[in-house]
């Protein structure tokens, strides 16, 4: 852990007092030229010793990555495929030689990839990025894929299930006590500022920040939307989701999206109702 | 109180191959006098900038800076005042240190 930059000042001046030679500078003032180059000196070994931080961290998360084929390996090796680039043979890596960044990063399609242990094999959820939100692989890109983690996989590790799948579809039935002097029974603001309802978009932008594979609990949901302006309770009524083609199931604490993601797919998947009331002290 | 102290360009005075250190009460004031706020970046209040009063006509403003300014580096201020032809006078000290 770095220091602060007044622990190690504090260290040089005791240092300072104890030396024989450099006892005499006495100097309290502010201006004096000692007093100055123990500050200089005490800055920039803070500085140094943060960059020593940073790179412990990096380092320390370098060592974890490369530990061979953990689940996290499995996870950064998905992140590692290039769609249309040929492996080196025998190896489990790319020759990017004559690629630009540009173009490297440009077949590098797989934005986010989880991987989960199973009682058989593992699980391995990828996606990528369309238009700033997440979605499913291409069949084509899917099978592609596949040939690729098949190959640098580890010997034994049967089955590798590997997804990408549409977002899970999210239901949610909301009532919201609003401000009247801040949004209208609509649920727009009174002044214009934006055409969506805030608290629409509020739900939207939860869920697509939340990470991937990560779990959706509505307590968590509610306090975002505790923050939207004008609204006083925000209170879930119902809520359901269901992933592929079963049928919708209803959870009330927590939704563990099976495709690593859920989405509103429908607007009327969202319906709110909204109820005007006065602010609580 | 002892310093290390500057030579008349406000250069480190070097003599034998050494820094130089002593008596330093006088560098302090000359400091203080002369430099910005925000140049003693430890200490970034610190400061009075005497050059920046050159254009007043009223002394005033320079005279309670710099006592204020004095004050809170720990001397004790007999007297500041500016005589009929222009020239500073100042009389302060850092006590017994």
């Amino acid at each position: 852990m770095a220091r602060t930059i007044n622990e190690i000042q504090e260290d040089i001046i005791r240092q300072v007092k104890a030396s024989h030679t450099l006892a005499p500078l006495n100097s309290t003032s502010k201006t004096a030229v000692w007093r100055m180059w123990t500050y200089i000196v005490a800055v920039s070994t803070w500085a140094l010793e943060n960059l020593f931080d940073q790179h412990k961290v990096e380092i320390n998360t370098l060592i974890n990555e490369k530990a061979p084929h953990s689940l996290r390996w499995y996870a950064n090796k998905a992140k590692e495929f290039q769609y249309g680039s040929e492996l080196l043979k025998d190896e489990d890596y790319y020759d990017n030689t004559g690629l630009t960044t540009e173009q490297v990063q440009e077949r590098k399609i797989i934005a986010y990839s989880a991987v989960t242990e199973q009682s058989k094999g593992l699980r391995l959820k990828v996606a990528r990025v369309v238009n700033g939100d997440l979605n499913a692989l291409l069949p084509v890109q899917l099978a592609a894929f596949r040939e690729y983690m098949s190959r640098i996989k580890d010997a034994g590790v049967n089955p590798l299930h590997i997804e990408s799948k549409e977002p899970d579809s999210l239901k949610l039935t909301l009532h919201v006590y609003f401000n009247p002097l801040v949004l209208n029974a609509n649920g727009y603001r009174l002044d214009g500022t934006s055409r969506e309802q805030p608290v629409r978009t509020q739900v939207k932008e939860y869920l697509k920040n939340q990470p991937f594979n990560g779990t959706l609990v509505l307590a968590y949901l509610i306090d975002a939307l505790q923050q939207v302006d004008g609204v006083v309770i925000p209170h879930i009524t119902q809520a359901q989701a269901r992933y592929g083609d079963l049928p919708y199931t209803p959870f009330d604490v927590k939704y563990n999206p099976d495709a690593g993601y859920l989405r509103i797919i429908d607007e009327d998947d969202l319906q709110i109702f909204y109820l005007p009331q006065s602010v609580i002290k | 109180m002892k310093d290390i102290l500057l030579n008349k360009e406000t250069d480190l005075d070097i003599a034998a191959g050494d820094l130089v250190t002593g008596s330093s009460e006088l560098q302090q004031q000359e400091l203080l006098l002369i430099n910005n706020k925000g140049t003693i970046k430890e200490f970034p209040a610190t400061g009075i900038d005497a050059y920046g009063y050159l254009q007043d006509n009223n002394t005033t403003e320079l005279l309670y800076e710099i006592r204020r300014q004095f004050l809170a580096d720990g001397m004790e201020v007999v007297k500041i005042d500016i005589t009929g032809n222009g020239q500073l006078n100042i009389d302060a000290n850092y006590g017994n240190s």
